[in-house]
């Protein structure tokens, strides 16, 4: 490799904020390659997009004091030789615009809401070309469509971005930013919000036009599978400083730094959980037993439409003591499976059982059996805690609903604190004070305060750091194999149900397209769906 | 507003806020204590001292600071027992239209379809009625006494509360605690009065900070046409209107209790602006 393209000394960042300095981003060096991929990861708070941001000097908006200060020397090489660091706002504005190219997370926003998707391919083609002719610009942004693969160029061109998936805006806003034939692309997490199918797709996209176009690219993620997949170089981030950096290979074969080890080690894929004993088939009665269960959200019989099913012809059967994976991609109708489950919606169609009662149907005494049985575990803890409730008073509720004295619960929820690890200390904090994963383990310590037989958990850890994640999903199966429970583990993400689940069911537009033990249905998946949803997660070996 | 974090604090316009809130305070205060501070009986006149100026202009004395009225009652001592009576009319018309709007709102947000329906027809329709015919009716059947005014006040505007209410009910429904508490077996009463209730209290807090001064002219504006607060009783507006008469010879009898609504409407308009900007809840809607 001869010149870098980019080279970064030194970086740092700092934010005033109404809370004081917080220093994101704590002396960061770089140097990136024309043609390479150079991969930053680590988990949130790690001070990975703020230093992406530096780069270009995004942090500071016009017409808003500046909040953010950067230290440290940034420089673009040929072709566009400048020093950002010290660089006049207008040749930011132009490195910017002809040299580097920027993607982000949610693609959506990225785009026009009210611009068509042609015009506004056209007019980034036009700012790289003003000579170009309307006949030429036009020709060009069929075949830019064409070439990122959207389905039905035509229809593509006069589509506005709300129409497109959110996969379809970042291919849309991956053209835009390659047009003007970027020395290096940065991209801040470009395919979090994506399916698992749809992030293998873009993935490819972007390596097809680095090939092509031999830019180089820094990626930021917190995913190590994707790591895995695209990057040639990586730099390990944490509190603002670079941990541990080198080739893919050798730092994710022998990571030298203990937080690459944690972190790698933190990958659900990399654990196997001691099996939970599943007791002896049908020597019980199932906990949930499903068939043919239909249900669609429009309110109107007849205007209904086989589109608007959001479940489809359902069966599913959960034994007593098994935990349970429902996979898919979003949209794919788990999570509506889960809610009628819990009684929260009436199925149009169908026969439904869970823990010996008709959910929906339930009520009375028997409906108040049924709200301690059946229990709820949801993905965004700070929606799933009341604002102005303490912890303690939150993971109570059950218990004064189900008619304990005041002095009883608090006693009892210290019980709880202590079963999910979490010091008796918090019981007079709020939610916004403590993080993330301290507040999905008071979600499951109000869920379990019922003594409940079912648990529905719906995406746990998903909006949790890969090493919060690890943590979690040893608190549930330590419960599991505690209380007894029966789950219900919805997730799109794989490698956590291989890591917990005895048997699967894969779902795909309200339907269940395959089910069975997970071992079989992942490692040699019958259906065509399940085999590209699994072939799509990136690097299983890292996943 | 315990939890009140460092970082919102500081967006506070801590300054001119403290100073509102502590002239606001002393308003309310002098109000309260005005049986024991007011220098004179507010009715009695002296008809020696008619139209008597403040002590700062010509003519003026200490026993009578703010002037004197066309029968020579004392404006200081009128004033303060004028912010009793307004003050504690707009205040009691405020709590009644709250409890009403709030209620109205829950019911309206958590009542299911059919209630929502009928709730929100009722608000439309007492939006289309004209503030002041419906008072003047109401005043008109059920006579002039303090408590109609409380009640009209309170039938007037239930409406704006009822909608905000009910618009951010809707918005909490969704929220993930809101069906956790129905998972665990809460009831709607429950949700209402744990879940929904104290996260409707801050914007609740400042809509009715910022409404107060409205309700304060309304009773004025009634008191000064002459259908609100009865002679001989002092109230701001009543006192606006005993001195249209004299405004050219004698301005301070209207002129002193206009001030106090000024500084009054102004204080809670200040001090409104700064909560919601801490809020920022209606800045959104």
């Amino acid at each position: 490799m001869a010149e870098p393209v980019l080279t970064a000394r030194g970086v740092h960042v700092r934010f005033d904020t109404a809370e004081g300095d917080v220093h994101a981003v704590r002396g960061v060096d770089l140097d990136l390659y024309p043609g390479e991929t150079v991969a930053i990861v680590g988990e949130s708070g790690a001070g990975k997009s703020a230093f992406a941001k530096a780069i270009l000097h995004l942090h500071q908006l016009p017409f808003t004091p500046n909040r953010t200060h950067i230290d440290g020397r940034i420089a673009l090489h040929a072709p566009f030789e400048t020093t950002l660091s010290e660089a006049h706002p207008e040749v930011i504005r132009r490195a910017r615009a002809e040299a580097v190219g920027m993607i982000f997370q949610d693609a959506l926003s990225a785009l026009n809401p009210v611009q068509r998707i042609g015009p506004q391919i056209a007019e980034a083609l036009r700012q790289s070309d003003p000579s170009a002719s309307d006949q030429k610009v036009a020709t060009s942004v069929t075949d830019i469509v064409r070439a990122i693969g959207l389905p039905d160029p035509d229809t593509a061109i006069r589509a506005y971005p709300h129409q497109l998936s959110g996969g379809q805006c970042q291919r849309v806003v991956i053209a835009i930013a390659a047009i003007r034939h970027p020395v290096a692309l940065i991209a801040d997490e470009p395919t979090t919000a994506l399916d698992v199918t749809v992030q293998a797709q873009i993935l490819k996209l972007l390596k097809s036009l680095q090939d092509v176009r031999g830019m180089a690219m820094l990626f930021i993620t917190h995913d190590l599978g994707v790591v895995a997949e695209i990057a040639d170089r990586v730099v390990v981030m944490r509190d603002g400083e670079v941990v541990e950096t080198g080739a893919t290979q050798s730092v994710f074969s022998r990571p030298e730094h203990p937080y690459t080890r944690t972190l790698l080690a933190s990958r659900p894929g990399a654990r196997r959980h001691p099996a939970i004993a599943v007791p002896a088939q049908n020597t019980t009665p199932p906990m949930i037993r499903a068939e043919g269960v239909s249900f669609a959200y429009s309110s109107s019989l007849f205007a209904r439409r086989r589109a608007d099913f959001a479940l489809e012809d359902v069966s599913l059967r959960v034994d007593t003591g098994e935990v349970h994976g429902i996979v898919g991609e979003s949209g794919s109708g788990k999570s509506t499976l889960g809610r009628v489950l819990l009684g929260f919606l009436t199925p149009q169609e169908g026969r439904i059982e869970t823990c010996r009662e008709i959910p929906h149907a339930v009520r009375g005494a028997a409906k108040r059996r049924f709200r301690q049985n059946v229990q709820v575990v949801y993905q965004d803890s700070a929606s799933a805690l009341n604002p102005r409730m303490t912890l303690g008073r939150a993971a109570a509720e059950g218990l004064e609903i189900h008619g304990a004295r005041a002095e009883a619960a608090r006693g009892e929820v210290q019980r709880l604190f202590d079963l999910v690890r979490l010091p008796a200390a918090l019981m007079d904090r709020y939610p916004h004070e403590v993080s993330g994963g301290q507040r999905q383990r008071v979600c499951i310590a109000r869920a379990i305060a019922t003594k409940p037989k079912l648990l529905i958990a719906d995406e746990p850890v998903t909006a949790l750091d890969v090493s919060v994640q690890a943590r979690i999903l040893d608190l549930f199966v330590e419960l599991l194999g505690e209380l007894g429970l029966t789950m219900v583990f919805i997730s799109h993400d794989l490698g956590v149900v291989r890591a917990l689940c005895k048997r699967v069911s894969v779902m795909k537009r309200g339907r269940i397209v395959e089910a069975g033990p997970t071992e079989r249905v992942l490692d040699a998946p019958e259906n065509a769906y399940t085999r590209s949803l699994v072939a799509s997660v990136p690097n299983r070996a890292w996943a | 507003m315990a939890e009140l974090s460092a970082p919102t604090a500081r967006r506070l316009r801590p300054d001119l806020l403290t100073l509102s809130a502590a002239g606001l305070l002393t308003i309310i205060a002098l109000g309260l204590l005005a049986p024991l501070i007011a220098p004179h009986d507010p009715n009695a006149t002296n008809l020696l001292a008619r139209s008597q100026p403040p002590v700062w202009m010509e003519g003026g004395t200490w026993p009578h600071a703010l002037g004197t009225d066309n029968i020579g009652r004392d404006l200081l001592s009128r004033c303060l027992y004028g912010i009793r009576t307004s003050f504690g009319i707009a205040t009691l018309g405020l709590i009644f239209s709250a409890v009403l709007g709030v209620a109205l709102g829950l019911l309206s947000g958590l009542g299911g379809a059919w209630v929502d329906r009928i709730v929100m027809t009722v608000t439309d329709v007492f939006i289309t009625l004209p503030n002041l015919l419906l008072l003047l009716c109401g005043i008109a059947l059920l006579g002039t006494d303090i408590w109609v005014l409380v009640l009209m006040i309170g039938l007037i505007r239930w409406e704006a509360y009822a909608r905000l209410v009910r618009g951010q009910v809707l918005a909490l429904r969704a929220e993930g605690y809101v069906e956790a508490s129905r998972a665990l077996g809460g009831s709607t009463t429950r949700i209402a009065l744990r879940h929904i209730l104290p996260n409707l209290a801050s914007p609740l807090i400042v809509i009715l900070t910022l409404s107060f001064p409205g309700v304060l002219l309304m009773e004025a504006g009634l008191s000064f046409l002459g259908v609100g607060v009865q002679p001989p009783t002092a109230s701001l507006g009543r006192m606006i209107g005993d001195g249209r008469d004299y405004l050219i010879n004698a301005w301070w009898i209207s002129g002193m209790p206009s001030l106090v609504i000024v500084t009054i409407t102004l204080l809670f308009q200040i001090i409104g602006d700064a909560l919601r900007d801490r809020i920022d809840v209606l800045a959104d809607g």
